[in-house]
């Protein structure tokens, strides 16, 4: 009789193979979840992979040789991403004229451009989305080449992982844990696959009535077990790094610390745009310390780090630089830009130390006039932007004289904006500070002039709109909403009436320059908390951004639309008129924060600070902080001791139990006090054969122990008692049962290893037995 | 442990060492990301290593193989019965041991298989070339479910497998050698009426004491025995020419096969006629003893002449003596069947002499030049004249001859051929 197995052809394993390469590659691209926003850019990635996979089981049908594959991949991917993203330059809708590869070229130059100044996640902007369904093509046909093509389901991981590290990369927290147990059950599923179609491949199943056909193997008992076996991996994977040393700044940057140096003596810097990182530094789990400073001003000044001045509709940025290296702080600065003579201004001295901050940018109170730093700091005259090339602030001391300029709303009220032109009255190039993107959606300028429809002048229209975001009934400051500062983040913003300094500021800044007001964007630091008179310490949760407006005469003026709950009161002069000279912003008046003048100038920052300490407990990360022992391992370690220790409580109550002379027969006394002599002698691995008589297990006993004199002793006269108790007609007195059978058994024990007397203590044997037995039974 | 780490397969120690470089560079750079990889890189290994370890898969295994001695060129069937003795395993891959000669060792998988529970393997088997094979051992894989790490076990049992070289049925011929008697043999026990029908005789030396019979011996007052009842024998000798310098071709396709297929079924065939037969080859008889194999039609003289033919080998013999030299003992009683292969003119001779008295003699020879490719016939009918001449039965033999109708040919004449037999080539009268 010849049978015919029913195996599973060929072409549905390769099927299934692209199908589990395809389903893991997008259950990775679930991490970009991290760095992306929005859900455009979903459905291109689905299609690539999709596309990739049906590449993949092409070939594998057609039997191509698998270096081969990434060419079926490529194929069908080429047309696709033409439909996709060159739509107008393909010919016949799909395949790739000669402009598309122009076209494609020069959007993924827009993308890697929006991705320079885009915080993370990015709105999807067509460029980053190119770019993005390029990397998964990428990635899926790397997958698909060594999953189904070289039948490596195993280094497929590889570009998996690649996927997976992108958020990592990016963004300060990387992708999370979600993406990862996404990403890992599509991997766990790819190797299973995997496994099942190579035990299918063996051979049929063997069929459980004899002289019957073979089955087909089905296998769920092996997906039963990859079940069991993956979900425990997958547990410790995500459980496990919380108990990983050194996670969250990693080990190397603390090595290398302050040893990493100086790029060549150029003077254009492009750093990673510091607006970008402020959500983050907000939303850090722990507050660290940034920096110090004491300084002899009554009221602090805020640290501004960089201006960003350039407002492209996606981002603020500081513009690109180009300075000749005689801009040097050791040439001193010029008068501030604007700055009118009849301006008044005290010189304020501070003293700025920094800790592991580690800036291109030098934070700076504004305006400054003298700075001592050492290395080679450069400044942008327009901005007053510090920078250097060579070195980061990382541990650098450095003094500082700044002006605390004189302000009254009655002065600005008389200013003017410069108004549109290239510098009417300054000649600073102005318009910089007054341009807005193509496209800038009138919705934003026509709710600017509806807010401002009372002012008069310009100082009257940016009170307005400074007193209108800071409406706490308008407005809520919450550090979790979306990140971003482009005119969408912005159209956002106004909608949902939840953000934080960025879309504030930039709201503020945007709206003004709308209204003919120059604006820019100031990011730095608020001024910290107080720790002695005259001493202030600046922490991650510190970061601001606040918005700068041009008045002719006067030059820059801090505003702060963020609201009071972060900032404190806004800044005496932009109190719309409320008379008597009010000094810079810098030099808040922040004794009116809400937790009253005792607090200090900082106080609301410093309020602020614990408050985010309590939400984001840093006790999930032990080695972090002294602070106690992180709690799923005491649970852990408490379960470890109850499941080992319990068998010994266990056994100890059932001794105490049976050598309790509790009102029962002397008979039964004893008989509990002869089991538990035979229990404490299996526990401490002596045989204890059933078939012996009392008398013959005290005899083996005693010699086997080596048992001295009293031990001899009290053994042969439990053995005596039970003998009497099982035998005789009268048992008689039974007394000193407890006693001699401790005596016995500590005899007993001092023959044993620490080991076997450890285990006897730990995991009775006699208590196994005991349940063997039910066992039996039963 | 050891074992668990030892079973870990290539892709398992490189998902080791793979998470443990991660685990590095995560704890190096700060990527709680590639933690979570590392982690689960290490932890994959180790857990399918555990779980596979603690599986333990202890199996055994029965086979049943039916027929248990079947000719070459027919199909049969094994069946292994497969117990759990362990608890439940899952993805066990099996591949049991079949010699190349009987077909593809067969592969089966395991899955779902709990304690206790039996399942059954079927495969067939398509023997081609005549011998002795083993089947078994039966290899089990254990291995987890993401190709982490693999066990391998052999269960030791073995089952042995006979492959009879092919056989047909041949036509009835009346053949000489009936009711030939050993030298030694009685009378043919008579069985008489009555209730004495146990034929007795004196005790001689030697007889044994088991074949007392004690009732005749109290009644005669000297000791009795019972006499051997053996019935008449028909009785052959088949004498396989396995010189190897005698056979031309290779494999299942020389002319040494062709010639143990028709010993085979000659053999059988003289069996089943009720022949007690004897097998000779060039090194003697093909056992121990030269003792006559059968008596009468039975399965078991098949078999043992069956089993003999499955695993006969050529000899570096030049001659057939220690056959003929059998042959001539054994005083002229009973048939003689030769095959031979090619014969030089000594040993042409020598079998004429092996034949004497009113021995039945038949040869098949083979012209084996057939097997090489070339035309021997002439020479191979100069042989067949000789013997014929002194009184054999011959028939000439090559390459696309039918055994059937070769044997009928044997047939063609009655009793007596004179010189001018069935010497091959030549029409029959």
């Amino acid at each position: 009789m010849s049978r015919i197995h029913e195996r599973t052809t060929p072409t549905s394993e390769a099927w299934r193979a692209s199908v589990a390469a395809a389903v893991a590659t997008l259950l990775t691209s679930t991490s970009l979840t991290a760095v992306l926003s929005g859900a455009a850019w979903v459905s291109p990635i689905v299609v690539v992979t999709l596309v990739a996979a049906l590449g993949g089981a092409a070939a594998r049908w057609l039997r191509l040789p698998a270096a081969l594959h990434p060419l079926a991949g490529l194929v069908l991917l080429i047309p696709v991403l033409t439909a996709m993203f060159t739509p107008a330059a393909a010919t016949l809708l799909v395949l790739p004229g000669p402009g598309a590869l122009r076209g494609f070229v020069a959007l993924l130059h827009s993308g890697a451009a929006d991705i320079q100044t885009s915080a993370s996640p990015a709105y999807p902007a067509p460029g980053i989305l190119a770019i993005t369904a390029l990397g998964v093509a990428a990635v899926a046909i790397a997958v698909q080449t060594l999953a189904v093509g070289y039948a490596t389901p195993a280094a497929a991981g590889l570009p998996l992982l690649a996927l997976n590290a992108v958020p990592g990369a990016i963004s300060p927290h990387g992708g999370g844990a979600v993406p990862f147990v996404a990403a890992a059950l599509g991997y766990l599923g790819m190797l299973a696959v995997a496994q099942l179609s190579a035990t299918q491949h063996w051979g049929p199943a063997a069929s459980a009535t004899p002289r019957a056909d073979a089955p087909p193997v089905r296998a769920d008992g092996l997906l039963a077990s990859a079940r069991k076996v993956g979900l425990a991996a997958l547990v410790l994977a995500v459980v496990a790094p919380a108990w990983l040393p050194g996670l969250d700044r990693g080990l190397l940057p603390v090595v290398l610390e302050g040893r990493f140096g100086h790029g060549p003596g150029s003077s254009t810097v492009a750093v990673v745009n510091p607006i970008l990182d402020i959500r983050a530094d907000l939303n850090q789990p722990q507050d660290a310390t940034l920096l110090s400073y004491t300084t002899d001003a009554a009221t602090p000044a805020y640290l501004r780090t960089v201006t960003l001045d350039e407002f492209d509709g996606n981002v603020w940025s500081p513009m690109r630089l180009q300075v000749p290296n005689a801009q040097n702080l050791s040439n001193g600065l010029p008068r501030p830009p604007g700055l009118g003579s009849q301006v008044g201004g005290t010189p304020v001295h501070t003293r700025i130390q920094v800790g592991a901050l580690a800036e291109r940018w030098l934070p700076l109170p504004y305006p400054a006039v003298a700075v001592q730093a050492s290395g080679l700091w450069l400044y942008d005259t327009p901005t007053f932007n510090v920078f250097s090339t060579q070195r980061t602030t990382a541990n650098l001391v450095y003094d500082v004289t700044s002006l605390q300029l004189a302000l009254t709303p009655a002065a600005l009220a008389g200013a003017k904006a410069p108004g549109p032109g290239p510098g009417a009255s300054t000649g600073l190039p102005l318009t910089r500070d007054l341009r807005l993107p193509a496209g800038f959606p009138d919705s934003v300028r026509l709710l600017a002039q509806q807010v401002t429809a009372a002012a008069v002048t310009d100082y009257d229209k940016a009170v307005a709109l400074q007193a209108w975001l800071r409406d706490p009934a308008r407005f809520t400051y919450d550090t979790h909403a979306p990140d971003g500062s482009g005119t969408s983040a912005i159209e956002a913003f106004l909608v949902s009436r939840r953000g934080f300094c960025v879309q504030f500021a930039s709201t503020m800044a945007v709206m003004a320059r709308s209204l003919g007001i120059p604006a820019r964007v100031d990011v730095g630091f608020l001024p910290g908390q107080q720790v002695a008179p005259g001493s202030y310490v600046v922490r991650t949760h510190d970061a601001h951004a606040w918005p700068e407006l041009y008045f002719s005469g006067i030059g820059w003026v801090p505003f702060e639309p963020t609201p009071a709950v972060r900032t404190g009161a806004a800044p005496g002069y932009t109190q719309g008129g409320a008379g008597g000279a009010q000094v810079l912003p810098g030099t808040t008046p922040a004794v009116t924060a809400p937790t009253g003048p005792t607090s200090g100038p900082s106080a609301s920052a410093g309020a602020l600070a614990p408050k985010l300490n309590d939400l984001r407990d840093p006790r999930g990360l032990p080695g972090r902080t002294g602070a106690g022992l992180p709690w799923p391992l005491l649970v852990l370690v408490s379960l470890g001791a109850g499941l080992v220790g319990s068998p010994g409580v266990l056994r100890s109550l059932l001794r105490r139990r049976r050598l309790g002379s509790s009102g029962s027969s002397p008979a039964e006394r004893a008989g509990q006090a002869w089991v538990e002599l035979r229990d404490s002698a299996l526990d401490l691995g002596y045989p204890w054969p059933p078939s012996r008589t009392p008398r013959q297990s005290a005899e083996e006993i005693g010699r086997q122990g080596g048992l001295d004199e009293p031990a001899r002793e009290a053994l042969g006269r439990l053995s005596m008692v039970v003998e009497r108790a099982r035998y005789a007609p009268v048992v008689g007195p039974v007394t000193g049962l407890r006693e001699d059978v401790t005596t016995v058994r500590t005899a007993l024990a001092q023959r044993r290893s620490a080991r076997t007397r450890l285990r006897a203590l730990l995991w009775p044997a006699s208590l196994y037995r005991l349940r063997r037995g039910w066992l039996r039974r039963g | 442990m050891r074992a668990a780490v030892h079973s870990l397969t290539l892709r398992g120690r490189a998902f080791l060492a793979a998470g443990l470089s991660a685990l590095a560079c995560a704890v190096l750079l700060g990527q709680r990301d590639l933690a979570r990889a590392g982690v689960l890189l290490v932890a994959l290994p180790l857990v399918s290593a555990a779980a596979t370890a603690r599986a333990r898969c202890l199996l055994s295994c029965r086979r049943h193989v039916e027929p248990g001695r079947m000719p070459a060129g027919t199909t049969g069937e094994v069946l292994v019965e497969v117990e759990n003795l362990s608890r439940l395993v899952s993805g066990v891959r099996l591949q049991d041991a079949v010699p190349a000669p009987l077909g593809r060792s067969p592969r089966f998988v395991l899955d779902r298989f709990e304690h206790g529970a039996r399942r059954y393997l079927t495969y067939p088997l398509h023997p081609g070339t005549r011998g002795r094979y083993q089947l078994g051992p039966l290899r089990l894989t254990v291995s987890d479910p993401f190709g982490m790490c693999e066990l391998t076990r052999t269960l030791s049992a073995t089952d042995s497998l006979i492959v009879t070289p092919p056989h047909e049925p041949l036509p009835a011929l009346h053949l000489g050698g009936d009711w030939a008697g050993d030298a030694n043999s009685p009378a043919r026990a008579v069985a008489a009426a009555g209730e004495d029908d146990v034929a007795t005789r004196e005790y001689r030396h030697g007889d044994e004491l088991r074949r007392v019979h004690w009732p005749a011996t109290a009644r005669r007052g000297e000791l009795m025995v019972r006499r051997e009842e053996r019935p008449w024998q028909s009785r052959a000798s088949v004498l396989v020419d396995s010189r190897a310098g005698a056979h031309l071709g290779a494999g299942a396709a020389s002319s040494f096969e062709f010639a143990v297929s028709a010993a085979a079924s000659i053999g059988v065939h003289l069996i089943r006629r009720r022949y007690a037969v004897r097998l000779l080859d060039a090194e003697g008889a093909r056992h121990a003893m030269t003792a006559w194999e059968s008596t009468g039609a039975s399965a078991a003289a098949e078999g043992w002449l069956l089993d003999e033919l499955a695993v006969i080998e050529t000899s570096p013999r030049p001659d057939l003596d220690p056959a003929l030299h059998l042959l001539r003992r054994g005083g002229g009683d009973g048939l003689v069947v030769v095959v031979a292969g090619s014969l030089d003119s000594d040993t042409v001779s020598d079998l004429a002499r092996a034949r004497h008295g009113s021995t039945t003699a038949l040869a098949v020879l083979l012209d084996t030049d057939s097997w090489a490719g070339r035309d021997g016939t002439a020479l191979a009918r100069s042989h067949a004249d000789v013997l014929s001449s002194t009184g054999w039965r011959v028939v000439v033999a090559s390459r696309t001859d039918q055994l059937g109708a070769l044997w009928a040919r044997l047939g063609g004449r009655t009793a007596r051929v004179g010189p001018t037999p069935v010497a091959g080539a030549g029409p029959l009268p």
